[in-house]
């Protein structure tokens, strides 16, 4: 009877760490996604700009090396403060404004207060990724990027807002950045988190996260 | 040779147009932003040659060769190879990966000069641009499915409603093009319109065998058998007698 029971709970311990481990390495392969046509579209791009502009080819390198960077960095931590996330968002836009060029406008609404709030390494910058994906590529005369971060009923909300139309009303969850915004949530919070998408108005959709709000101690 | 690049981003442009200068036999006498902007261009400057990004706002480079009458030579430029095997597919005459390497470049030049050399052996001297003939070739896409195809590895056209299934090889994509719409384009000393339904390339039938009420039997190279009718048998005999 005790020989049972010690190899049950052995069993059940293993069961847990296995499960640990599982959590673990989902993470680490849904950090490690940057989008491939971004890095050599930019790497093109820099190119093209060492004759035209070398100030800017430089800064390009710089902004590129961050978000590299920040995408290996990642891997080891759970959660970075909102103002990190937001400079390599900077970033990350900066490049795409350097391919898109006067496709392409942002716009950022940013409750400064929310700028400690720690949030998922990576996340908004794969909404933003998302956005512009989905969003503004796919529009001939292009369209604007707004990112909102603000206090709302006891929650920190995070939202992307893109020119563009979801197809169907809906949004197709069959890409990588969705269902993996969806996991890292779920993973993360439990059911304290929530994430929507939606058809704002006929030209934007928004994509908004609400995360629970974290006490300064 | 006359060359139109297509891409969405403007440094992307630059950069091949740069790249393009060690090439003084190739001149790039116009750039497009989009499919549709591209189309255009084409259609009016009918370039030799059409450098060709595939991600584009809009329509895809893919989607937009196949609203091409005929399809010009295209060398397909990309940032992410998930596309690249679908252009080599397709028989493209090459693809370059952004940020493209001059090695490579060169090779796709070397590439272009082979297949021009060709070209110009066996166009006809009286080259109308109207008549689509058989060293000219066409871009089918068939939903995630497309093909260059020469005009001469056709085999037969069918009318399928407002569609014309195209045979060659193994494949038979359907087009959104009205057997008369194509019979109006098509080289007549090539492609022969059997019947309603049916447009068979000459140089593809394999045996001719009498057939009831006075006309034929054609058997072409990929085992299809189409009927000629009464009156087009008359215009068959008189053609082949030629």
């Amino acid at each position: 009877m005790y020989h049972f029971i010690t190899k049950s709970q052995k069993q059940q311990l293993d069961t847990l760490k296995l499960e640990a481990l599982v959590k673990e390495l989902e993470l680490k392969t849904i950090k490690a996604h940057i989008n491939p046509h971004f890095i050599f579209n930019s790497l093109n791009g820099i190119r093209a700009l060492i004759d035209e502009d070398p100030n800017r080819a430089r800064n390009a390198i710089t902004e590129l090396s961050n978000i590299l960077r920040s995408s290996m960095q990642t891997d080891k931590l759970e959660s970075v403060s909102l103002e990190k996330e937001l400079n390599i968002v900077k970033d990350y836009l900066a490049l795409e404004n350097m391919r898109f060029e006067d496709r392409l406008r942002v716009e950022y609404e940013i409750d400064e207060d929310t700028l400690d709030q720690p949030v998922p390494p990576m996340m908004l910058q794969t909404l933003v990724e998302n956005a512009i994906k989905h969003g503004i590529s796919k529009q001939i005369t292009g369209g604007k990027i707004r990112i909102v971060s603000d206090f709302k009923d006891h929650y920190h909300e995070l939202a992307v807002q893109n020119t563009g139309k979801l197809i169907n009303g809906t949004a197709r969850g069959d890409g990588f950045g969705l269902p993996s915004t969806l996991n890292r949530l779920s993973l993360l919070y439990g059911e304290k988190a929530r994430f929507s998408i939606k058809q704002l108005t006929s030209e934007i959709v928004e994509a908004r996260v609400m995360l629970p709000v974290q006490m300064s101690i | 040779m006359r060359a139109i690049i297509i891409d969405d981003e403007r440094l992307a442009r630059a950069e091949l147009k740069k790249l393009l200068q060690d090439y003084p036999e190739v001149e790039v006498v116009d750039e497009a932003a989009n499919a549709d902007e591209g189309i255009n261009k084409i259609d009016s400057l009918q370039p030799d040659l059409v450098f060709l990004d595939i991600q584009m706002p809009g329509k895809t480079g893919f989607d937009m060769l196949a609203e091409l009458e005929r399809a010009p030579h295209v060398i397909f430029t990309t940032a992410y190879d998930e596309y690249a095997l679908k252009a080599f597919e397709v028989n493209a005459l090459d693809y370059l990966l952004k940020p493209i390497e001059p090695k490579r470049l060169a090779d796709a030049m070397q590439k272009l000069h082979v297949v021009e050399t060709k070209e110009n052996h066996i166009a006809p001297e009286n080259y109308n641009q109207s008549i689509l003939t058989e060293v000219d070739q066409v871009f089918v896409k068939d939903g995630e499915r497309c093909w260059f195809v020469k005009l001469s590895d056709i085999r037969l056209f069918e009318s399928v409603g407002n569609y014309a299934k195209v045979f060659f090889g193994a494949n038979k994509p359907l087009i959104l093009k009205s057997l008369n719409a194509l019979e109006e384009r098509l080289d007549p000393k090539t492609f022969f319109r059997a019947n309603r339904k049916h447009i068979v390339n000459l140089r593809m039938i394999e045996k001719i065998e009498p057939y009831f009420n006075g006309g034929l039997l054609l058997e072409l190279k990929g085992g299809e058998k189409i009927e000629v009718s009464r009156r087009q048998t008359v215009k068959f005999k008189e053609m082949m007698s030629l």
